[in-house]
C-alpha cells in the first residue's frame, strides 16, 4: 500500500482522514509500482519527467530508488541486485535496476574505452547552441532553441553551461548529467547490436532485457575508481553518491576501506577529455576518468601464452609477440589476462581476419595483441572422397580408416612444426585427432595446443558430414572428385650444418618431389610449403614467403580425346614439410582447403651415415631395358650373387616404396579410373610384381605436338606399355627410343626414360640404408657413334643434375658384359666369345685367356632386322613385316580379340611381334615360325649365319684364335631358338659357317672349328649383370675396340669416316656380302640346314636382287645423318641384309598359302 | 478583491475544476469576495470532461450574475459572504469560456516536426545528435519524436514540456499577468495531474513562466494529483495504467530535483492507491470521466490554500483512511465515507456547506421551481412577487436565478450522485465511493448522510451494512424550511411593512434568504453539531 495517501507526519486535523502537511516533498520511493518489465518500458520512464531534459534526471531517480530500498531492513545488502517479489520471494531486479546498470555500464564504459578513438565527448555548449538555433530560418528551431534554453532554467541546472554528448563512431550512446553524471541514450536499446559495447570481461554492455551486473560483481578496477569518484562529489549527484557508498559498504567492504584511506589517489587513470576541442570532461565539480589500458601480457600474467615451435609467424616481423590460443570454454581455472578471468561472454565469433591485427577479447577495442581461435586453424569445411586415405603414407588424425582431409590450416605451421603433429616413426603425437563417426554423420577434429603454463587447450570441431550438410564438400562421386600419388615419398634430411636454417637449406637441395593429381573437378590447386624457408614473394619482394616452387602441367585433359579424367603433374623444385590442397566449394564461395602432410620416410642425407652401398647397372636395350641392382653392406666386398632384378615393394623389398597413392590399399573407391591413367603416366606402385624388368623399352608421351618433353609433365618410362597394349588404352607409347632418327625429340625421349630411371635408382637407394651416391653401370654398344654417344652421355649427365644425386655413371661397352656374367660360371681356359642380340645391334666379345687377348666388335644389326618394318621411313608404323603377315595367314591366327587389338594399335611390326612372343602360350607364334621350315624360317637363320659369318670375320681379321665357346646373350638371342632349341644343332650352323669361311678365306683353324654353344637362362639380364659386375672387377678384360667394315683390302689401322667410302668400297662391301650369299648355296652349309629340314634354297636369288639396293640405301641414310668426318663405327657388312630382310620376309609371306580356315 | 487564478491543466485539471465549482457554489467561506478566473488550458480541443466543466462554470456565473449581478454593481457595502454562488467568476475576454486557446501544433502534427528535427544540420548538427541522446527516435508510433500530438502527448511530459513551454509567450498569458499583482493578494493555483501528459508537462512550465514574471512574490500553490483512476487496459492503447505509479514517481522527483518547489508556496499532493477503474479513452469527446472523491479532494486544497490556514507549511497531502475502500467483488470493511469520516476542518470549512447547498438546492427545485404559483401565502413568497411586479429587472433576474439553479439542481445531483458511484454491469465502482448528501431522499432530515451502526454482536467488527441510513432524531421538513425562508426575510424587509428595503434587489434577497434557511434547516440535521450528538 501506498503512502501518499496515508498519514505519516503530524497532522493538524484530529481524524485520520483530512489534509496533512509534511516536513518535506513527498517522496516518490515510498509510491509501490510493482516490479514490471525492462525494454522500451524505460523509456517511458524518462520520458515521464516534464522536461526536454528527462534524462539527464532519469537515472538519478533510479538510483534514489535503490537507495531507498537499501534502507529498508528487508533490503539491506541485497537491494542493489534486486527487490525481494513478494510472491516468490526471489530477487528481482526491477525496472529501476535496470536503468542503474545502464548507468554504470556507461561509467564502465568511459572509463575503459574514454580514450579510444572511437569515443567521443563532444561538448554542447547551451548559450553557443541556442545562437546558432535562432539563426535558423526554421521556426522548429527557433522553438526547441527556446525550449532547450528553458529547460536549463530550473534551479536545479542554473549554472550548467554545457554538457557532453558520448559518441562511439557516429553512434550518440548518451552524454553528461550534473545529475546524475552520466546518461544513455533510450536509443540504444533498439539500436545496439550485441558486441558492439562492450565491458570489463567482453561483457556486453546496454542489453536492454537482459539481468544486471550489479557493481559489487565488476571489474575491482572499475569499482575502485568509482568509489575514488564518489568522495570527489561533494554535495553533488547524492544519488548516485550514496549508491555507490552504499555499495563499498555494504557490499565490498575491502576494497571500500582501502580506497576510503585515500580516496583522491586515481591511480595511472586519466582525466577523460573532450574531442576534438580537448577540454577535460567535468561535470558538475567531478572530473571523469579514463582508466591506464596498458595490459601486460606474459606467461606470468596469462596462462593462454601459446607454446609454440616454430617462429615462422615472426620471419616477416620480427617483433610479434606469441598470441593467446582462445576458445570460448577457456580452460577452467586459467589465468586468462591479469586483470581479467574469462568469461565466455567475452568471446567474439569473427574476430579481425589477420592474428596480429586482433584486439584481445574482453578488453574491446583496447589491446591490440594476437589471438588464436580455432577458426584460425581448422577449416570451415571438410574435403571427403570416396576412398580412404593411405594413412600409412599421409597424416589423416584418425585411428580407423579415414575418408576426409585433414582440415587443418596452413597458418597452424606458423607456430608450431610437422614433427609436433607426426613423431619420427611417423605415428601421431595426439596433437591432433580426428574421429569420424559414420553412424552419426559427424566427423570431429581436435588439435591440442599446448601453453607455456603447461596447461593445454583444446580446439574442438565437429562437422556435419550428413548428405547436404554445407560444412562438407563432397569429393566423393566419380565425376567430381581427385585423387593423387606422389613420387618419391622420403625426406632427405641434412643435420650437421652449423645451424638449423643451413640445414633445411642442405635439406631442400636433396629433395625433388612429382606429384600426379588426376581430377574430375576443375580447379583443384596444390601449394608446397616448407616452413622455416623463406624466399622474396613474387607479388612482393619486401615479404617472404615459405611457399616451395613449384610448376605445374596439365598432361590430359577430360573431354579431349575421351579422356575422363584430367592429369596434372606438378614438379616440386625442393624439399616440403606440407602441402596446401584447395578445391572448389561451390559457387560463390571460396574455395576450400584441407593439408596434405606426408609421412616422409626420414633419411639421413649424410652419406657417411649409410649402412650399405647400392650399384645399379641398365641395359638399355633397343627393345628391351634391364636393370640390376646390388646392395652390398659398406666394408664388404662385391659379391655378384647379391645381384637382383632392380624391384621395389615386393616382398623381397618391401619397405621401399617408391610412389605413394592419397587413396589407401583398399583401393581408389569410385575413383577407380584413376588407377589407369596413374600406370600409364606416372610410376608403378610396385615394381617386380606386374611391371618389372626387363621389359619393353618404351615411353609414354603425351599425344599432339610437343616442343619439349620433361619427365611427367608429358613423357615417362612406359612401365604400363604392355598392359596398355593390350587394353588397346592408348596409342601414345614410343618404342624405338633409343635409335629412333626420325623424331626430333628423340634424344629428350631419351634423357627422360634416364632421369626417371636414375630417380628410381636414387630412391632405391636411399630407401634401403644406401644414399643418394650410387653406381650406375651403364652399356652402350661399341657401334654407338661418336655423336650418338655424346648424346646418350649428356642425357645421362642432365638426368643427374634433375635428380640431384651422386650417381657415378660408368659406361660400359655392352658386348663385354656377358663376358662377367658367363666366366662366373664356365670357368673356362678356352678362347671364348659372346653374341649378345639386341634389337638394334648386335654386340660381340672375344677373349682368349691364353693370350689375354679381348676384342670387342659391334653391329648395327640386331634382332629389329628381323622383326621390324625395315629403314625406309614411310613403312614405319605400316606394320607389314613379314612376320606379321604370315601369321595372320597362319592357322593359328586366332579371332581372339586382344590379338586384334594389338595389332590394330600397335606403332610397328617389332611392337606386335614382341606382344606374340611375349604371349606364346597363347599365340602360339613360335610354332607357327619353326613350322615353316621353308618358308618365314630362313629369315632367322639368314639372320643367324650372317651373324657367325661376321664373327668369323673378325676372327680371321684380328687374327686370334676361334673361340671355341659361344654363348648368345641378348633378348634378340631368343630367335635361334626358334632355328633349333637343341645347341649342338646351333654348333653345328656355326661350325658349317666357320668351314665354309675357313675354305673360302684359306684359314684352316676355322675350317677345322669346332665350338661349343652357351644360352643364357635370362638373356637379356646377362648384360646388366655382367655390365654391374664389371665396374666392380678391377682385374676385369679390357678389350680393344674394334670395327670391321667387311670389304676387300680392309685397312684395320685406320678409322674409316664417312666422307672415306667411296663407291668402290660399296662395291667392295656388296662383293663380300655376295661371298656370304654364296655361302648359302655351299653344299656343306646346305646339308646342315637340311638336316633342320630348313630349305633356304630360294633365298640366294632373291637376296642378291635385294642386297644391292639394301646396301646403297643404308650408305645414303648413314652419310646423310652423319657428319663426313665421323667415324663408320658398324660393319658395312649388314648393310646390304637391313633391308633384304624385310623384303625377303614380306616376299616369303606373301608366297605363303593363307591357312586361315 | 482579491483574485485567484485556477489554471486548471488536462482531463484531471478540468475535472478538480468541476468540483472547485461545487465548493465555489456551496459559499465555503474562504472564497468569499475572491474574484475567480478559472483558466482551462487542455490542448485536446474535444475533451469532454472540458465541455462539462465549461458548462458547470457557465452555470454557475449565470446564477451567481442573475443574484448578485445588481447588487454588487452597485457597489453595496454588503459584502458576500455566506452566500451560495457567491465568488465571482472572470472570464478573462482573451480566453474562451474559461479555456486557454492554446494549440500550438497543428493538426496531425508530429514532434519531430514540430521542432525541425530532420533539418537539423550544419552548426546545428551537434544539437541533433544532443536530441538523439534525450528523445527515442525509433519508429514505433508511441516514441518521442514520431508522437503526434493533436490530442496531447500520450503521457510523455517531456515532450509536452517542450510544447508547454511556449505558452509563456502567448498573449493570453501576457494579459493573464496583468491582471495578477501578487501584492494585492492574488493567488494562483496550478492543477493537473503528474502522471499523464497534459497536466505533468503544463504545471512546471506555468510555475516557471509565472515566476519568470513575478518572481517569488506570486503565491502559487500546485494540486499535484497522483494516480486516482486506471483506464481498462486496451490492446495497443497509448496510455497504459501500469505505469501511473511508475511515470508520478519519476515526475515527483522531477520536481524535487529540478528545484521548481522553490518556485511553489503551497504543494498539495493526492490520489488513490485503490485507482477506480475507468472505461478506456485516449481522449477527444468521450473522455467524460465521472466525479472522483480524489477530484474533491483536490478542491477542498484549494478551499485550503485560499483560507491561508497553516500558513507556515509548505507540503500538503491528503490521507485517508485505508479501510475505506470499494472494490468489485470484495467486500471491504466499509464501502463509503461519510462526511463524518473527515477531519473537523474539513467538514467545517467545505464539507457542511456542500450539504447546505444540497438543502437547499432540493428545497428549491422541488418547493419552489417546481411549485411556483402554489406556494403563495408563504410569505417570503408573496413579498418576492410583489416586489418583481415593481421590479421588472428583478422578475427577469429571478426568472434567470430560478432558471439557472434548477439546471444546476440537476448538476450538482449529478457529480453527488458520481463521487458515490456504486457501479453497475458495465462500470465498476469508484474505489472511495463519498457520500455528502442524496437530493433524491425523502427525507430532508436524511440528507447528512452518516455510517449506520450495528450492534457488535460479531465480535466487535465492524460491518458494513450499505447505505442504510438512520434519521436524525432532529427531524427538518420542507414546513421548517419555508418557515426558516420567511424568517429570513424578515431583515430585508422595511420596518413593519412587507417590502423589501431599498437596495435589497428581490433577486439578491432570495439567494439570501434561502441560503439562510438552508443553513438554519443543516443545523438542525448536522449530527456533528455541538451538544447534538
Amino acid at each position: 500500500m501506498s503512502k501518499f495517501m496515508t498519514p505519516e507526519n503530524t497532522s493538524p486535523a484530529t481524524t485520520n482522514t483530512g489534509i496533512l502537511y509534511q516536513k518535506d516533498p513527498l517522496d516518490p520511493t515510498m509510491i509501490d509500482d510493482g516490479v514490471f518489465s525492462h525494454g522500451t518500458d524505460l523509456n517511458k520512464l524518462g520520458s515521464s519527467m516534464p522536461t526536454a531534459l528527462a534524462r539527464l534526471f532519469l537515472f538519478s531517480s533510479a538510483l534514489k530508488e535503490i537507495n531507498a530500498l537499501e534502507a529498508q531492513a528487508s533490503h539491506k545488502g541485497i537491494a542493489h541486485r534486486g527487490k525481494i517479489d513478494s510472491d516468490s520471494g526471489h530477487i528481482v531486479p526491477t525496472a529501476y535496476h535496470k536503468l542503474v546498470d545502464d548507468l554504470l555500464d556507461m561509467l564502465e564504459f568511459i572509463y575503459k574505452y574514454g580514450d579510444d578513438f572511437n569515443f567521443k565527448a563532444e561538448r554542447w555548449d547551451i548559450d553557443t547552441e541556442y545562437d546558432n538555433l535562432k539563426q535558423s530560418n526554421e521556426t522548429g528551431h527557433h522553438r526547441l532553441a527556446e525550449a532547450l534554453k528553458a529547460a536549463f532554467s530550473y534551479p536545479a541546472l542554473q549554472g550548467i553551461k554545457q554538457v557532453y554528448v558520448f559518441k562511439w563512431g557516429k553512434m550518440v550512446i548518451g552524454g553528461t548529467s550534473p545529475i546524475s553524471l552520466v546518461y544513455t541514450s533510450p536509443n540504444l536499446i533498439d539500436e545496439l547490436k550485441p558486441g558492439t559495447l562492450v565491458g570489463y570481461g567482453g561483457r556486453n554492455l546496454f542489453t536492454g532485457k537482459t539481468g544486471i551486473t550489479p557493481l559489487c560483481e565488476r571489474e575491482p578496477a572499475f569499482r575502485e575508481y568509482l568509489y575514488r569518484l564518489s568522495f570527489a562529489m561533494g554535495n553533488n549527484f547524492t544519488d548516485l553518491k550514496r549508491f555507490l557508498q552504499d555499495s563499498g559498504s555494504e557490499y565490498d567492504k575491502d576494497l571500500y576501506d582501502k580506497v576510503k584511506v585515500n580516496p583522491a589517489n586515481f591511480g595511472t587513470a586519466k582525466k577523460l577529455a573532450s574531442k576534438p576541442d580537448n577540454i577535460d570532461v567535468i561535470v558538475n565539480g567531478v572530473q571523469l576518468m579514463v582508466t591506464d589500458n596498458t595490459v601486460h601480457i606474459n606467461s606470468s600474467t596469462s596462462d593462454y601464452l601459446m607454446k609454440t615451435t616454430s617462429d615462422n609467424f615472426r620471419h616477416n616481423h620480427p617483433d610479434r609477440e606469441t598470441p593467446l590460443a582462445l576458445t570460448k570454454a577457456g580452460i577452467p581455472g586459467a589465468k586468462f589476462v591479469e586483470p581479467l578471468q574469462w568469461n565466455p561472454n567475452m568471446w567474439t565469433d569473427c574476430p579481425e581476419k589477420d592474428v596480429f591485427d586482433r584486439q584481445l577479447m574482453g578488453f574491446g577495442s583496447k589491446v591490440p595483441y594476437p589471438q588464436i581461435v580455432p577458426y584460425d586453424f581448422l577449416e570451415e569445411r571438410i574435403i571427403e572422397v570416396s576412398y580412404n586415405l593411405n594413412d600409412t603414407a599421409f597424416f589423416t588424425g584418425s585411428k580407423k580408416p579415414c575418408r576426409y582431409l585433414l582440415p587443418l590450416k596452413k597458418l597452424f605451421f606458423d607456430f608450431f612444426k610437422v614433427s609436433d603433429l607426426i613423431n619420427e616413426k611417423g605415428e601421431s603425437t595426439g596433437m591432433l585427432t580426428m574421429d569420424c563417426d559414420d553412424d552419426h554423420e559427424i566427423v570431429t577434429v581436435t588439435l591440442r595446443i599446448p601453453l607455456l603454463s603447461d596447461k593445454t587447450i583444446e580446439f574442438k570441431k565437429t562437422y556435419d558430414t550428413s548428405a547436404k550438410s554445407k560444412q562438407k564438400v563432397d569429393a566423393v562421386d566419380q565425376s567430381n572428385t581427385f585423387d593423387f600419388a606422389m613420387f618419391p615419398c622420403y625426406r632427405l634430411y641434412a643435420d650437421n650444418r652449423p645451424t638449423e636454417l643451413e640445414n633445411l637449406q642442405a635439406t631442400t637441395e636433396h629433395n625433388v618431389y612429382n606429384i600426379m593429381l588426376g581430377t574430375t573437378i576443375k580447379n583443384v590447386g596444390f601449394k608446397f610449403y616448407e616452413p622455416g624457408l623463406f624466399h622474396p614473394k613474387a607479388s612482393n619482394p619486401q615479404e617472404e614467403t615459405d611457399e616451395v616452387s613449384a610448376t605445374n602441367h596439365l598432361r590430359t585433359e577430360r573431354g579431349v580425346n575421351g579422356a575422363t579424367i584430367s592429369t596434372d603433374h606438378i614438379h616440386v623444385d625442393g624439399s616440403f614439410s606440407f602441402a596446401e590442397i584447395s578445391v572448389p566449394t561451390g559457387k560463390d564461395l571460396p574455395a576450400t582447403h584441407a593439408l596434405i602432410i606426408p609421412k616422409f620416410r626420414m633419411i639421413n642425407a649424410d652419406r657417411t651415415k649409410a649402412t650399405f652401398k647400392m650399384s645399379f647397372a641398365i641395359d638399355f636395350g633397343t627393345t628391351n631395358t634391364h636393370v640390376v641392382q646390388v646392395k652390398i653392406p659398406n666394408g664388404k666386398s662385391f659379391d655378384p650373387t647379391f645381384i637382383e632384378a632392380f624391384e621395389y615393394g615386393t616382398p623381397n623389398s618391401p619397405n621401399d616404396f617408391q610412389m605413394v597413392t592419397f587413396n589407401s590399399a583398399s583401393g581408389m573407391g569410385d575413383f577407380g579410373s584413376f588407377d589407369n591413367i596413374l600406370r600409364r603416366e606416372f610410376v608403378p606402385v610396385k615394381l617386380g610384381h606386374d611391371i618389372k624388368f626387363p621389359m619393353r623399352t618404351a615411353t609414354y608421351q603425351q599425344s599432339g605436338k610437343l616442343n619439349k618433353l620433361e619427365m611427367f609433365f608429358n613423357t615417362n618410362i612406359g612401365f604400363n606399355y604392355s598392359r596398355d597394349l593390350v587394353l588397346k588404352s592408348s596409342n601414345d607409347y614410343r618404342t624405338n627410343i633409343k635409335w629412333d632418327s626420325f623424331d626430333g625429340l628423340s634424344e629428350e625421349r631419351m634423357s627422360t626414360f634416364f632421369e626417371q630411371i636414375l630417380w628410381m635408382m636414387k630412391n632405391e637407394s636411399v630407401l634401403n640404408e644406401s644414399s643418394d651416391a650410387f653406381d650406375v653401370a651403364v652399356t652402350l654398344p661399341i657401334s654407338m657413334s661418336e655423336s650418338d654417344r655424346t648424346t646418350f652421355e649428356t642425357a645421362w649427365n642432365d638426368a643427374c643434375q634433375k635428380v640431384r644425386c651422386q650417381a657415378n655413371i660408368i659406361y660400359c661397352t655392352e658386348s663385354i658384359s656377358p663376358y662377367y656374367e658367363f666366366s662366373r660360371n664356365l670357368k673356362f681356359a678356352q678362347p671364348y666369345a659372346n653374341i649378345d642380340i639386341g634389337g638394334g645391334t648386335t654386340d660381340f666379345v672375344y677373349y682368349d685367356k691364353n693370350t689375354k687377348e679381348s676384342i670387342v666388335f659391334s653391329a648395327f644389326f640386331a634382332a629389329n632386322d628381323l622383326w621390324g618394318d625395315g629403314i625406309e621411313k614411310s613403312a614405319q608404323g605400316l606394320k607389314e613385316n613379314g612376320f606379321v603377315q604370315f601369321y595372320k595367314k597362319s592357322h593359328y591366327w586366332t579371332d581372339d580379340q586382344e590379338v586384334k587389338d594389338v595389332y590394330q594399335d600397335a606403332n610397328s611390326s617389332a611392337d606386335i611381334i614382341s606382344y606374340l612372343f611375349s604371349n606364346d602360350s597363347k599365340t602360339r607364334f613360335s610354332k607357327a615360325i619353326r613350322e615353316s621350315r621353308d618358308g618365314m624360317l630362313q629369315l632367322p637363320v639368314l639372320h643367324f649365319t650372317s651373324l657367325i659369318y661376321y664373327l668369323a670375320y673378325c676372327v680371321y681379321m684380328a687374327e686370334v684364335s676361334v673361340p671355341t665357346e659361344i654363348s648368345f646373350t641378348g633378348m634378340g638371342s631368343k630367335y635361334i631358338q626358334l632355328i633349333s632349341p637343341n645347341k649342338d644343332v646351333i654348333a653345328k650352323i656355326i661350325e658349317a659357317v666357320f668351314h665354309y669361311f675357313g675354305k673360302k678365306f684359306s684359314h684352316e683353324e676355322l675350317e677345322k672349328a669346332k665350338v661349343t654353344v652357351h644360352f643364357a637362362d635370362n638373356p637379356k639380364e646377362v648384360t646388366a649383370k655382367g655390365a654391374l659386375m664389371s665396374i666392380q672387377d678391377d682385374q676385369g678384360i679390357h678389350p680393344v675396340e674394334q670395327v670391321y667394315h667387311v670389304y676387300e683390302d680392309e685397312d684395320t689401322t685406320h678409322a674409316l669416316r664417312y666422307n672415306q667410302v667411296t663407291e668402290q668400297t660399296i662395291a667392295s662391301v656388296g662383293k663380300m656380302f655376295n661371298g656370304f650369299i654364296d655361302m648359302l648355296e655351299d653344299s656343306d652349309v646346305v646339308a646342315v640346314l637340311n638336316d633342320l629340314s630348313c630349305d633356304v634354297s630360294l633365298i640366294p636369288a632373291s637376296l642378291r636382287g635385294y642386297a644391292n639396293n639394301s646396301l646403297r640405301q643404308m650408305h645414303t641414310k648413314k652419310s646423310e645423318s652423319n657428319p663426313p668426318k665421323t667415324r663408320v663405327r658398324e660393319p658395312m657388312f649388314f648393310w646390304p641384309l637391313k633391308q633384304s630382310l624385310y623384303l625377303l620376309g614380306k616376299d616369303i609371306a606373301g608366297s605363303v598359302k593363307s591357312e586361315k580356315k | 478583491m482579491p483574485k485567484l487564478f485556477i489554471f486548471a491543466i488536462g482531463g484531471t485539471g478540468e475535472r478538480v475544476m468541476r468540483s472547485t465549482a461545487m465548493l465555489l457554489a456551496s459559499g465555503v467561506p474562504a472564497f468569499d469576495n475572491y474574484e475567480v478566473f478559472p483558466i482551462i488550458i487542455d490542448y485536446d480541443k474535444k475533451n469532454a470532461d472540458k465541455k462539462r466543466t465549461v458548462e458547470l462554470l457557465q452555470t454557475y456565473n449565470q446564477i451567481h450574475t442573475a443574484a448578485y449581478g445588481r447588487h454588487t454593481a452597485q457597489g453595496d457595502a454588503v459584502k458576500l459572504v455566506n452566500e451560495f454562488f457567491a465568488a465571482r467568476l472572470r472570464n478573462i475576454d482573451v480566453l474562451e469560456d474559461y479555456v486557454y486557446p492554446f494549440h500550438p501544433a497543428q493538426e496531425n502534427e508530429k514532434f519531430r516536426d514540430y521542432i525541425g528535427y530532420k533539418t537539423l544540420s550544419g552548426v546545428n548538427l551537434s544539437t541533433s545528435d544532443f536530441l538523439e541522446s534525450l528523445f527515442d527516435k525509433s519508429s514505433r508510433p508511441d516514441t518521442e519524436l514520431n508522437l503526434d500530438m493533436t490530442v496531447g502527448f500520450k503521457g510523455n511530459p517531456n515532450i509536452g514540456s517542450v510544447v508547454f513551454h511556449t505558452i509563456a509567450g502567448t498573449k493570453e498569458f501576457n494579459q493573464i499577468m496583468t491582471y495578477f499583482q501578487p501584492g494585492n493578494g492574488d493567488k494562483v493555483v496550478v492543477i493537473g495531474s503528474l502522471f499523464g501528459g497534459t497536466g505533468a508537462s503544463g504545471i512546471p512550465e506555468i510555475v516557471k513562466a509565472i515566476n519568470t514574471v513575478k518572481g517569488n512574490k506570486a503565491q502559487i500553490a500546485t494540486i499535484l494529483v497522483l494516480p486516482y483512476f486506471n483506464p481498462e487496459a486496451s490492446d495497443g492503447a497509448a496510455i497504459k495504467a501500469e505505469r501511473f505509479n511508475a511515470k508520478t514517481k519519476a515526475a515527483l522527483d522531477f520536481y524535487e530535483k529540478s528545484g521548481i518547489y522553490e518556485y511553489i508556496k503551497n504543494v498539495y499532493y493526492v490520489g488513490d492507491p485503490n485507482p477506480t477503474i475507468i472505461p478506456y479513452c485516449d481522449g477527444g469527446d468521450k473522455q467524460e470521466n465521472k466525479a472522483n472523491f480524489v477530484e474533491l479532494i483536490s478542491a477542498m486544497m484549494i478551499e485550503h490554500f485560499v483560507a491561508q490556514r497553516d500558513e507556515d507549511k509548505k507540503f500538503f497531502k491528503f490521507a485517508v483512511d485505508d479501510k475505506f475502500i470499494s472494490t468489485p467483488g470484495q467486500k471491504a470493511p466499509r464501502e463509503r465515507l461519510f462526511i463524518a469520516d473527515f477531519d473537523k476542518v474539513s467538514i467545517q470549512t467545505s464539507l457542511n456547506h456542500l450539504v447546505t447547498l444540497g438543502i437547499a438546492l432540493k428545497f428549491f427545485h422541488e418547493e419552489i421551481f417546481e411549485k411556483d404559483k402554489k406556494i403563495e401565502g408563504k410569505d417570503f413568497y408573496d413579498i418576492l412577487q410583489a416586489a418583481k411586479k415593481k421590479d421588472s429587472d428583478a422578475a427577469r433576474r429571478i426568472k434567470t436565478l430560478y432558471d439557472e439553479l434548477d439546471k444546476f439542481y440537476t448538476l450538482f445531483q449529478d457529480w453527488l450522485k458520481e463521487l458515490d458511484f456504486e457501479g453497475n454491469d458495465k462500470h465498476a465502482p469508484n474505489s472511495h465511493r463519498v457520500a455528502l448528501t442524496d437530493l433524491s431522499r425523502k427525507k430532508y432530515s436524511d440528507l447528512f448522510m452518516e455510517e449506520a451502526k450495528t450492534t457488535e454482536d460479531d465480535g466487535g467488527i465492524l460491518a458494513a451494512i450499505g447505505d442504510f441510513i438512520t434519521s436524525r432524531g432532529s427531524s427538518l421538513s420542507e414546513d421548517n424550511l419555508f418557515a426558516f425562508m420567511n424568517s429570513a426575510i424578515g431583515k430585508h424587509l422595511q420596518e413593519k411593512i412587507k417590502v423589501l428595503k431599498d437596495n435589497h434587489e428581490a433577486e439578491w434577497v432570495f439567494a439570501d434568504i434561502l441560503h439562510d434557511a438552508a443553513s438554519k434547516g443543516f443545523d438542525r440535521i448536522n449530527p456533528l453539531t455541538p451538544n447534538k450528538k
